[in-house]
């Protein structure tokens, strides 16, 4: 079936199932692409909820141990929750947060309105449920699951480590300011100190790590350049902070060098936070911009690989498809006008081009060999015309010969009978009596002689072309009279048995005599070397099938297998024969509507039968 | 002996067209010349031919054996009959290959009657020659054949030139039988000199190589 379809079609189809495939691998790419910018995006919305939980943390790492905090604050804060809540309702709720935002407020509302001695406890679940938060933004958005180096402990920092740290330092801070509030014995409070000093240097080892860790990634030193001095800084102030912690505990408290040191360690943190979100971003920014373009880039080539694809399909139709249309039309140009010399002016090294080459080169054959065709079929139809020419001359000679030595035979008698009657009559005296009776024999002689000619003349001027309605026995006899002295030199008996009272046949005459004089002929030759020498010749009356003449010798005979082939032009037995007089015998008695038939005679020799229709009209009825 | 009436010559005449047969003998009788007509070759065989000067006129183309072939036939049997084809057609291979076997002449029908009866003169001619020197040599022979056995050795040393001395001496006689034999040799051959005496030697062949044999 596809065999049988349009080439055109074929291109279309080859071309379409390419595309196809293309689209296919398109997709899956292109919704690869997007997963992964959807991804990125929902990091981003992340990074901007943690850049205004920053902000939320700055707020509360301000407040003080000492007195309640003021409104100011609690409104700075509650506005910043509120921006957080409308973030959040912006990127249509892609986090599910609201719930720990609500703990948060209500936190920061139980702290508000706590009694000095609950105030700590307060404070820390505060930090306890801002640092749920910041963990929760950190899962919600898949910051938790980034896939590259840099960017994962980047938001490990951003995420984990820095609301940690801050958590910490807050709770440690609140166990310092207001030990005489503290329900525990100062034992307590040193061991708690000392616990989280402890968590706070595994935290900063920690952030250390990751900031190695992330350095590896593919940002190259901008972002070692850009985070490593802030968070060197934050290192600093935070290990200065605990030196004071430690130096406060071990000996008289310096409230004004441990705040300090707090305010500045937050400080640090904070900016440290800050400035690693902003590179957070920035990278995120960077990994969807590049795989937008990533994404844009491979749309535009899949869609110059479609259009170059039809293009090809479309020049190679144009290649293909029109220079085969114009073969067609070429060859059913030759077709019709059968003039070989066109030519296609098609050129090309493919193969549509050496096809077209081929194709001329087809055409100059068929052209030459046309003109062999032509030149065959005259040469042929010329050595035809000259074989019959050649067979009449030699039937021509041979009747002249004969025809020569039945006239020579009287005439020799009458030249020497009459010289002899003249010696007679030139005597002293004239023999008049014996030059009469040599006259006698002079005038039986050209009797005979004349005799001759008439059979000849009868044979010739009879024997024009046209049919006439004539007996079979009289044509045989006048070849018989004609070829009597040749059957005679050759020492052969011939026996006549002719039907009287035969139906007339509508032949033409000398073609007749032709045929007879050929076959008796031939009998004559093949019995040359033969010990009896009888020609038969016998006509009768087959009533249906008409009459039959046969012609039958005594000769050497015809082989079984050559039987059929005798009658076939150019065949022979005779070293001098051209194989022709069989075959126009055959072609003068079929022109005749008869048949001519050989076959082995009973005697060894060999039987040819004439089957002539008759002109009995009762045979048509 | 029929020496001193020479018998009439015959002239044979072989033709299968009778026509032409009875012309030939129609114009050999106005020169009073003698024929014998044949239809065929077989037929001239059988017939029992007179010791008479004859000739042969004869058709090339025959029933049965040609003209040709019956000449071959006749030079093979070592007849010498002179012949005189005659042909309806003949051709120039074929009369040369005739004459060449001793045809008197080689004539095309229709003829002149002049050419055939000079033809048939020369021919019976050359057969009176052949005649008259057969009959010389049969003499000859019957004469030689009258020799005794010592006459006929001393022929042949005769004839080889040489003297009655010489002779006497090779065969051992005397110069007087030497003598006596050789007069009864030129008696017997009706020699009358020497010099006829060799030459019929000679034509016997009976030279002094044979006599030196025997």
């Amino acid at each position: 079936m596809f065999k049988s379809l349009r080439t055109g079609t074929k291109l279309l189809l080859l071309c379409s199932v390419f595309v196809g495939a293309l689209v296919v691998a398109n997709y899956g790419l292109v919704s690869e692409k997007q997963i992964a910018i959807h991804f990125v995006r929902k990091e981003l919305v992340g990074v901007r909820h943690l850049e205004l939980l920053r902000d939320v943390y700055a707020l509360i790492m301000q407040q003080n141990m000492s007195a309640a905090p003021s409104e100011t604050d609690r409104n700075a804060i509650g506005e910043a929750l509120n921006s957080l809540a409308a973030t959040r309702a912006v990127d249509f709720e892609q986090l599910d947060t609201a719930e720990l935002e609500g703990a948060l407020a209500e936190a920061i509302d139980k702290l508000a309105s706590a009694k000095s001695g609950e105030r700590q406890v307060s404070f820390v679940s505060e930090l306890t449920r801002a640092r749920d938060l910041a963990s929760r933004i950190g899962d919600d958005s898949n910051l938790t699951l980034d896939p590259d180096l840099d960017s994962y402990y980047v938001q490990d920092i951003v995420v984990a480590k820095i609301p940690a740290l801050l958590s910490e330092i807050g709770e440690l801070q609140s166990h310092l300011d207001i030990p005489s509030f503290a329900s525990s014995a100062p034992e307590t409070i040193a061991v708690r100190a000392l616990v989280l000093d402890g968590t706070i240097r595994s935290n900063l080892e920690a952030i250390e790590r990751d900031l190695r860790a992330s350095y590896r990634g593919g940002s190259g030193s901008r972002l070692r350049q850009s985070l490593d001095a802030d968070l060197a800084a934050m290192l600093l102030a935070w290990s200065a902070y605990l030196d004071a912690v430690k130096k406060s505990l071990d000996g008289p408290r310096e409230a004004g060098t441990l705040d300090n040191r707090y305010a500045a360690a937050v400080d640090s943190a904070i900016h440290a936070w800050t400035e690693s979100l902003v590179e957070l971003k920035q990278l995120l920014d960077l990994r969807l911009s590049n795989l937008l373009i990533k994404l844009r880039r491979s749309l535009v080539l899949n869609g110059l690989l479609v259009a170059l694809s039809l293009a090809f399909a479309f020049m190679t139709g144009r290649y293909i498809v029109q220079p085969l249309r114009k073969l067609e039309r070429l060859a059913d140009e030759v077709a019709q006008t059968k003039d070989y010399r066109l030519r296609t002016d098609y050129e090309s090294r493919d193969e549509i081009g050496r096809l077209a080459a081929a194709f001329n080169v087809m055409l100059t054959e068929l052209a030459q060999a046309r003109e062999r065709e032509a030149s065959d079929a005259a040469r042929r139809a010329a050595m035809q015309t000259e074989l019959a020419r050649v067979a009449r001359i030699t039937t021509m000679g041979e009747m002249a010969a004969s025809i020569a030595h039945e006239i020579n035979q009287p005439l020799a008698a009458i030249a020497n009978n009459a010289n002899a009657s003249l010696r007679w009559l030139g005597r002293n005296p004239p023999n008049v009596e014996r030059a009469r009776s040599v006259l006698e024999r002079v005038v039986s002689d050209a009797g005979r002689a004349s005799e001759v000619i008439r059979s000849i003349r009868g044979m010739l001027a009879k024997g024009s072309q046209e049919r006439t309605q004539l007996d079979v026995n009289d044509v045989i006899r006048e070849v018989m009279t004609f070829i009597w002295s040749d059957l005679r030199h050759h020492g052969i008996t011939v026996r006549s048995e002719l039907a009287d009272n035969l139906p007339l046949v509508s032949a033409v005459r000398i073609q007749l005599q032709q045929v007879l004089l050929n076959l008796i002929a031939n009998a004559v030759d093949s019995m040359t070397s033969a010990e009896r020498r009888v020609l038969t010749i016998r006509s009768l009356n087959a009533n249906d099938s008409g009459i039959l003449i046969a012609v039958e010798d005594t000769g050497t005979g015809i082989d079984q297998d050559n039987l059929e082939r005798v009658f076939g032009p150019f065949f022979s037995t005779k070293p001098e024969g051209m194989g022709m007089g069989l075959s126009i015998c055959r072609s003068i008695i079929e022109a005749h509507g008869g048949r001519i038939t050989a076959s082995p005679s009973q005697d060894g020799g060999s039987l040819f039968q004439i089957g002539l229709p008759t002109d009995d009209p009762s045979q048509f009825a | 002996m029929k020496e001193r009436s020479p018998p009439e010559p015959v002239v044979f005449v072989i033709d299968d067209d009778v026509s032409v047969r009875d012309s030939l003998k129609n114009l050999l009788e106005t020169v009073g010349l003698h024929t014998e007509l044949f239809d065929s070759a077989q037929a001239f065989m059988r017939f029992c031919r007179p010791e008479a000067p004859s000739c042969l006129i004869l058709d090339v183309r025959l029933p049965d054996l040609s003209g040709l072939e019956f000449q071959n036939e006749l030079l093979k049997s070592g007849d010498s009959l002179p012949i005189v084809f005659i042909t309806g057609h003949g051709d120039i291979p074929m009369s040369v290959r005739a004459m060449k076997l001793g045809a008197v002449e080689f004539l095309t029908k229709p003829f002149r009657d002049q050419d055939l009866l000079e033809a048939v003169r020369v021919a019976l001619n050359i057969d009176r020659t052949r005649r008259r020197d057969e009959e010389t040599l049969r003499a000859l022979r019957a004469r030689f054949e009258s020799l005794t056995a010592r006459e006929k050795q001393v022929i042949g040393l005769v004839a080889a030139g040489l003297t009655n001395k010489q002779i006497a001496a090779k065969i051992g006689i005397s110069n007087v039988t030497a003598k006596v034999h050789r007069a009864n040799i030129m008696r017997k051959m009706k020699a009358h000199s020497l010099v006829e005496l060799l030459r019929m030697a000679d034509l016997l062949g009976a030279g002094p190589r044979s006599i030196a044999l025997t």
